[in-house]
């Protein structure tokens, strides 16, 4: 009687694994049926303006005789307006550190930079309901010279970038400027950077793969020229805000090191300023 | 005893059943191969649809033979596999005239470019799945193709129910003789 159960079982069983092939090319022949040619979708980039922020503090020797300044000390004006055009649409983060090393002075100072991306959504609107995928794409654009072996503030593939953050849509009023051709914004010591949520946090040390405890996926890979391209899905966001008709979506990269200082830095100082490119790739119909 | 092996009695059973679906089918396949538009089928190469310059072969019933084929030949390839009692004609006819609806009604203008973005881009690249997309967005809703839905599923019914009372009957008389 057992047996006979089995038997039975069995043979509900093999009719049930049958009926999937059966299953599966009943679907496939509707969606085979009709549609014509394979549907190509299409790649947009949007278009974006950038800032670069920068901040100065410091720690002041009062007790050492420190004129002359023993390297200068950098002029960070001067620097950008010495920049190519070129790069200065390629936002840079990270720090500087320099130290005055003038008589046994112990004067420091560390500027810290982040870098402001805002995209152009208005300029993307038709694009409303057809999005299939939307792809933030961060690349380093050129690393410091700080960026030396064994070095764990400045590392290999990232330079000074510390976290990727984004802004919600009422944030966008109260953002530092940016522009197309790249704006440099020097912050008052009271004045704090603008405050964003976090994305995911650079891997130090950087590991090819995906990002752990990104709040959207991220994945990373090399990107051949020293530095590392981090692609991260934002899909949701950019088709909420397209169905919001907001005018543009932000995000900002933190640096790695953001002081303050608690203590004389070694002389020589170290130059970790690394220049990214941003990239926002929609999918679509 | 009737003399009958199981086995023989099922290959009796869905040898019809599989015939009959078989049959039809490729009535639906006929008509994309003679009367659609060359590049108009993903299934078909467009070189194959080289009657398509010709008069319309199936005339007036060309435009929804093929899904009244469609639901009518997988509900009987179901019963086939899954047995041709009552309750199995009502539920895999049930089942494919809701699969076949669906996907028609997938092709209503307000909701195929919905359905078009929802597309998993793991599709692409997958044969047949990877079409899906260009089903929602180039595919036309026709209320006419949900009537022919219907109607091929009514039919699968009735043809089952019919093996399935000439079954009984047959089984009956044999009771009788023996």
């Amino acid at each position: 009687m057992s047996e006979f159960n089995s038997h039975k079982q069995q043979g509900i069983f093999h009719r049930y694994l049958l009926l999937l092939p059966v299953f599966a090319l009943g679907v496939l022949s509707v969606v085979g049926s009709g549609g014509g040619p394979v549907i190509q979708l299409n790649t947009t980039m949007v278009g974006l303006s950038v800032g670069t922020l920068v901040k100065t503090s410091g720690i002041i020797d009062v007790t050492n005789n420190c004129n002359p300044a023993t390297p200068p000390a950098p002029n960070i004006q001067a620097w950008w307006n010495g920049m190519p055009s070129t790069n200065r649409t390629f936002p840079f983060v990270g720090f500087e550190l320099w130290r005055n090393s003038t008589d046994g002075c112990t004067t420091s100072r560390v500027d810290v930079y982040r870098a402001l991306v805002t995209f152009n959504m208005a300029s993307v609107s038709n694009l409303k309901g057809l999005v299939n995928k939307a792809e933030l794409i961060v690349s380093t654009r050129a690393l410091p010279a700080g960026v030396t072996a064994g070095n764990t503030s400045c590392v290999a593939f990232t330079g000074g970038a510390g976290t990727l953050e984004r802004f919600g849509p009422a944030a966008a009023g109260n953002l530092p400027p940016v522009s197309g051709a790249g704006v440099l914004t020097q912050l008052q010591p009271a004045d704090p950077f603008p405050v964003g949520n976090v994305v995911f946090t650079f891997p130090r040390p950087w590991a090819s793969g995906n990002v752990p405890g990104a709040a959207n996926p991220t994945t990373t890979l090399a990107s051949g020229t020293g530095g590392a391209t981090f692609t991260v899905d934002v899909t949701n966001q950019v088709t909420a805000a397209l169905n919001g008709g907001f005018a543009g979506m932000s995000w900002m990269l933190t640096s790695a090191f953001e002081g303050p200082l608690t203590g004389p830095v070694a002389s020589g100082g170290l130059d970790c300023k690394t220049s990214y490119a941003f990239q926002l790739r929609l999918t679509h119909l | 005893m009737n003399g009958h092996t199981p086995a023989l009695q099922t290959r009796e059973r869905i040898g019809p059943i599989i015939l009959l679906a078989t049959g039809m089918l490729g009535l639906g396949v006929l008509v994309y191969l003679f009367d659609r538009l060359p590049g108009s089928t993903y299934f078909l190469p467009a070189p194959w649809q080289h009657f398509a310059d010709k008069p319309i072969t199936f005339g007036n019933i060309s435009g929804w033979l093929p899904e009244f084929a469609h639901v009518y030949a997988f509900s009987l390839f179901t019963a086939a596999v899954l047995g041709t009692t009552r309750r199995v004609a009502l539920t895999s006819c049930s089942l494919w005239w809701l699969i076949d609806s669906l996907f028609e009604i997938g092709q209503y203008p307000n909701l195929s470019p919905h359905l078009v973005v929802a597309t998993p881009a793991w599709f692409d690249g997958i044969p047949f799945l990877e079409n899906t997309g260009a089903f929602f967005a180039h595919g036309t809703f026709d209320p006419a193709d949900l009537i022919a839905i219907t109607l091929g599923a009514l039919a699968a019914w009735v043809t089952l129910s019919g093996l399935h009372n000439r079954k009984e009957g047959y089984n009956h008389v044999r009771i009788q003789q023996s």
